[in-house]
């Protein structure tokens, strides 16, 4: 399952004609023809209610509906020990594939082995080990590498706001302890940490209204602090709200995810950039790959969905698209 | 807590066996009934399903099995920690903390530190009595009610938690690898025949355990008593508050070991799971779930076991029947509710208050 | 954050009819007896015990500690509301002597109804009462449930906490966040600015005074003590108890969707995201501010004060820049310890 970064690179783009032909394919053929279902659990790691994985379910579902796919989509609720059950409850359920999220680097490695072992298709999305194909027995993986998602992110801000050494960023996150928070944070401070930039996390929680005022006490409390990247949806939602409230209306932010808020920030130049993973992409892909491969034996391979950075001059669509397709 | 108003005319004609015809009496009296019956009804159900529909309903394989005898004991062990402090009228929400903070010190104790095994244990189990006297301290010498001195454990804890996970290369929480060595996975995990796994004698040992300590000891009736009538127990000479500090330790030694069951079958443990597990809220679903009041005085360990058993095949069928996402939860705060009505219903005239 | 601006309340008047020979006692005792066996005593005393503190710190030490920067103070204001409005009617509710853990899932999923009703064209008068209808409901649910089948709140609610939390999702099919872009006048008058007052905070003390009104000056009020502290008794007083709960049911839960009305209008968004822990946080408050977990006891003041203690200390954490990161470590150790002093103070009588 080894493979060098070019020939990644190379997978790539061939997964991208891949998804390019099918999407045609689906249009002409797979409507009239009578295909027997594959089965295909989805294994979403969060919870219910997340508006991050909205796009992620309804990509899962378009595909599910486009290649006549009998998808069981369930979530792990944070829990590796559960993600881990549900990995072998499709194995016993007699599932065709299983597309799990790795959350944690080595706590699936058992129950997706099982899973290969028994000939389901496993393709991991949203996150992957970070081995890679080495750490574990997916597949392949489709989604965003998070440390170069934030590095991306926090380049941006050092460009477009000329931040230097000295700056100091203020990194707010629902849960500092969550592998996303984890993983965003490194990856921003990949590139904040050799222009000199420092920076401090702090934790939020989910509740909105509590998260904007916690980002406004730090602001108050550090007049320091230079530039906010909101690590998760509450805090990039929050912070202009925020920074208004201390009186710091220019304070650079930025961040992660979309949402109409965070749209609308970014169109009207509130907020410099967003970093989106594009969600859609991660549910929709592991379900066609899963599908063709179970049918006709065509082997998917890696898919980067892509370090989209969303900007004012990019934002339009998805602004248009929210709560479907973005 | 409320004080219930079992009487201790109640509580002994509960546990003096029955004779001949009574055992109708004997049955409705046992606390766990009603979820004894729910539980066959249920299984029976899938079972059956299962038999006559495979292709529809996989509940009846192996496979299936196996994963339920492995995800079932840790709730089971948690609850019955967590039933039994229900029993003495406590409650403790700091549980999730201590399900992972406790793998965690064994982990790192053994691990980065380099102890040995049995100290690395001990050090987990000297955490986990900490944790549950620190509780049972605070609720009783202090006097503040158990629900609010607990909800101030699982925020510590969740900060202890960060700050044991911190990794010191990238200066952020991480979680952390659990392997002690191939003979102690075997032990805690291992599968013995079949479906079966090691996990469900640890059951077994805890659930014996705990039967011994509450119908065979004159602890369990200490517990009863100050969960049932405080004052009434306090009259006729039970200490009720070193009771109660022993189930709140009790309590967290389970949940640590819960914990402990649970990062050696995945061989990770996550720093996350102390914050947005919810375990504490399906612990006390569980436990009133399997009949044990939740203003203390009743219950039974068998209920515990079957009321956690109960909610994790529930999720397995909702899983296996591909019932939509957000419906899983809903679910489960159905049957919270049903099963504590039906409780309630068919044992009113010792329930009601 | 002054003591005027509170509703104005005597320490003594705030028991109830039931307790008429003890406040006839607590006339009797001294200044320091009488606060210190009030309700709201004990978080009085820490909560102006803290403040004190801190203006003394934020004057010595203004760089560091930035306290009495007035964006502070106004924020201050502006956040003891979020958990403080919700926990006005969970307190409310303790009072008649029962819980309502399902408040933490009401608060998203009311107004998320209010803003897909706003966004179906439906005018904002009737989109809001629509939230607050199905807020009404589940309050309704949870006290029919619990008085008719005899089951303890905790449990009912803890139980509508799930099915209400998934239930916007499950009816939209999916997470969802939406717009919510009242006219321009209404979000003005409901999370705009007095001068340095905010107006949340104002509809707050406003929310805090019918609170008041209701148990101290009104009869339901001494219908909701007796319910909580002897339901026996308040029965053979002819009390009924089962609508009285049914009402304090109802409240709480109309309260968690008034929170969170004030919270989308603030954001001018709705989303589906499960807001975790308010239920606790408001039990938490609630128990601060010196209301008995059992019913029977308390005062709004002790709720508003420990409401606004809950997010001074939260405010002093991050002014003093402690570890952001450990908030809530702090935050737990300040819940524990307010209720412990609680205890001490009145014990001591």
């Amino acid at each position: 399952m080894k493979q060098s970064k070019d020939n990644r690179v190379l997978n790539t783009v061939r997964a991208m004609a891949l998804a390019t032909s099918a999407l045609f394919v689906m249009a002409s053929a797979a409507s009239t023809e009578d295909l027997a279902p594959v089965k295909v659990t989805f294994i979403q790691h969060c919870c219910s209610g997340a508006t991050f994985f909205q796009p992620m379910q309804f990509g899962a579902e378009e595909a599910a509906r486009l290649f006549q796919v009998d998808l069981t989509y369930v979530n792990a609720d944070g829990d590796a020990a559960r993600a881990a059950n549900l990995i072998e409850t499709a194995i016993a359920d007699k599932q065709d594939a299983v597309l799990p999220t790795i959350t944690v680097p080595d706590a699936l490695d058992d129950a997706m082995q099982k899973a290969r072992d028994a000939g389901l298709v496993v393709i991991a999305q949203n996150i992957d080990d970070p081995e890679h194909a080495a750490g574990n027995a997916r597949e392949v993986f489709v989604g965003q590498d998070f440390l170069v998602s934030g590095k991306i992110i926090g380049e941006r801000m050092i460009k477009e706001h000329g931040l230097k050494q000295g700056d100091h960023c203020l990194l707010p996150v629902e849960f500092p302890e969550l592998t996303y928070a984890i993983e965003r944070a490194q990856g921003v401070q990949s590139a904040l940490e050799p222009a000199g930039i420092t920076s401090e996390v702090v934790g939020t929680g989910t509740v909105d209204a509590e998260a904007l005022g916690i980002i406004s006490q730090a602001l108050l409390a550090n007049p320091n602090i230079t530039c906010v990247i909101g690590l998760g949806t509450t805090p990039t939602t929050v912070t202009p709200d925020a920074a208004k409230e201390v009186g710091r209306d220019n304070l650079p932010n930025g961040g992660f995810d979309t949402n109409p808020k965070i749209m609308e920030n970014i169109m009207n130049g509130v907020t410099t950039a967003t970093m989106d993973q594009q969600p859609f992409w991660q549910g929709f892909l592991p379900v066609m790959f899963a599908a063709y491969e179970v049918r006709y034996g065509l082997h998917p391979a890696d898919f980067n969905t892509g370090n989209n950075l969303i900007d004012k001059a990019n934002g339009d669509k998805a602004l248009k698209y929210g709560g479907t397709y973005r | 807590m409320k004080t219930a108003t079992e009487s201790s005319a109640d509580l002994a004609a509960m546990r003096r066996p029955a004779a001949g015809n009574a055992l109708v009496a004997r049955l409705r009296n046992y606390q766990a009934t009603n979820i004894v019956v729910v539980f066959l009804v249920l299984m029976a159900a899938a079972i059956g399903w299962s038999i006559l529909y495979p292709e529809q309903l996989r509940f009846a394989t192996a496979g299936n099995l196996a994963i339920l005898s492995q995800q079932i004991p840790v709730t089971a062990i948690v609850a019955i920690g967590v039933g039994l402090l229900m029993i003495s009228g406590e409650f403790d929400i700091s549980i999730a903390g201590t399900f992972t903070l406790v793998p965690f010190i064994v982990a790192i104790a053994s691990g980065g530190l380099g102890w040995p095994l049995a100290l690395a244990f001990a050090a987990g189990l000297v955490v986990a009595i900490a944790i549950g006297l620190a509780n049972g301290l605070v609720t009783t010498r202090l006097g503040i009610p158990s629900f609010i001195a607990t909800l101030g454990m699982m925020f510590v804890l969740r900060g202890v938690v960060r700050f044991v996970s911190i990794n010191p290369k990238t200066n952020q929480p991480d979680s952390i690898a659990f392997f002690l060595g191939e003979p102690v996975e075997t032990l805690l995990t291992g599968e013995i025949v079949g479906p079966l796994y090691a996990q469900m004698v640890w059951l077994a040992v805890v659930a014996l355990a705990g039967y011994l300590l509450l119908n065979r000891h004159r602890f369990g009736n200490h517990l009863l008593a100050a969960g049932g009538n405080r004052n009434a127990a306090l009259a006729v000479g039970v200490p009720v508050s070193r009771v109660k500090i022993t189930a709140f330790v009790i309590c967290a030694v389970a949940a640590g070991f819960a914990g402990i069951l649970q990062a050696a079958r995945i061989n990770q443990i996550e720093p996350s799971f102390a914050t947005i597990s919810g375990l504490e809220l399906k612990a006390i679903a569980a436990v009133v779930v399997g009949g044990v009041s939740l203003r203390g005085g009743r219950g039974a360990i068998l209920g515990m076991v079957l009321g956690a058993a109960l909610l994790d095949i529930v999720d397995n069928l909702l899983v296996l029947i591909s019932a939509p996402e957000t419906v899983f939860k809903g679910f489960l705060g159905a049957i919270i509710i049903v099963a504590v009505v039906l409780n309630t219903l068919v044992g009113k005239r010792e329930a009601r208050a | 954050m002054s003591s005027t601006s509170t509703p104005s309340e005597s320490p003594v008047t705030a028991g109830s009819s039931v307790h008429e020979h003890a406040k006839r006692r607590y006339r009797e005792a001294s200044l320091w007896t009488r606060v210190r066996l009030h309700p709201a005593g004990p978080v009085a005393i820490m909560f102006f015990g803290l403040l004190a503190a801190c203006i003394i710190a934020g004057l010595v030490i203004p760089q560091n500690f930035a306290f009495l920067n007035p964006a502070n103070l106004t924020l201050l204001l502006k956040q003891i509301p979020n958990y403080g409005m919700v926990a006005l009617g969970v307190g409310l509710l303790m009072i008649t002597g029962e819980f309502d853990l399902s408040v933490g899932s009401v608060f998203v999923v009311a107004p998320f109804a209010m803003a897909t009703a706003y966004a179906a064209d439906i005018p904002l008068p009737i989109a809001i009462l629509i939230g607050f209808a199905i807020a009404a409901l589940i309050g309704l649910a949870n006290g029919v449930i619990t008085l008719r089948f005899g089951i303890p709140s905790f449990i009912t609610t803890l139980g509508m906490l799930f099915i209400v939390r998934t239930s916007a999702p499950f009816l939209v099919g999916y997470a969802r966040s939406l717009n919510f872009k009242p006219p321009a006048t209404f979000t003005a008058i409901l999370t705009g600015n007095l001068g340095p007052i905010p107006a949340q905070f104002i509809w707050f003390l406003v929310m805090a005074l019918v609170c008041y009104l209701i148990l101290n000056r009104h009869f339901l009020g001494n219908h909701f003590f007796a319910a909580g502290g002897n339901p026996g008794a308040a029965r053979f007083a002819g009390i009924n108890v089962f609508w009285t709960k049914i009402a304090a049911f109802v409240l709480s839960s109309v309260f968690a969707a008034a929170a969170g009305l004030f919270s989308i209008t603030r954001l001018q968004t709705a989303m589906t995201n499960p807001q975790l822990f308010i239920e606790l946080f408001a039990v938490a408050i609630c128990v601060i501010g010196g209301l008995s977990l059992f019913g029977g006891r308390g005062a709004v003041i002790g709720i508003v004060l420990g409401a606004a203690l809950l997010q001074l200390v939260q405010d002093v954490i991050i002014l003093a820049r402690l570890p952001g990161f450990y908030l809530d470590l702090f935050v737990g150790v300040m819940i524990v310890v307010g209720v412990v002093i609680n205890q001490i103070v009145r014990r001591k009588y």
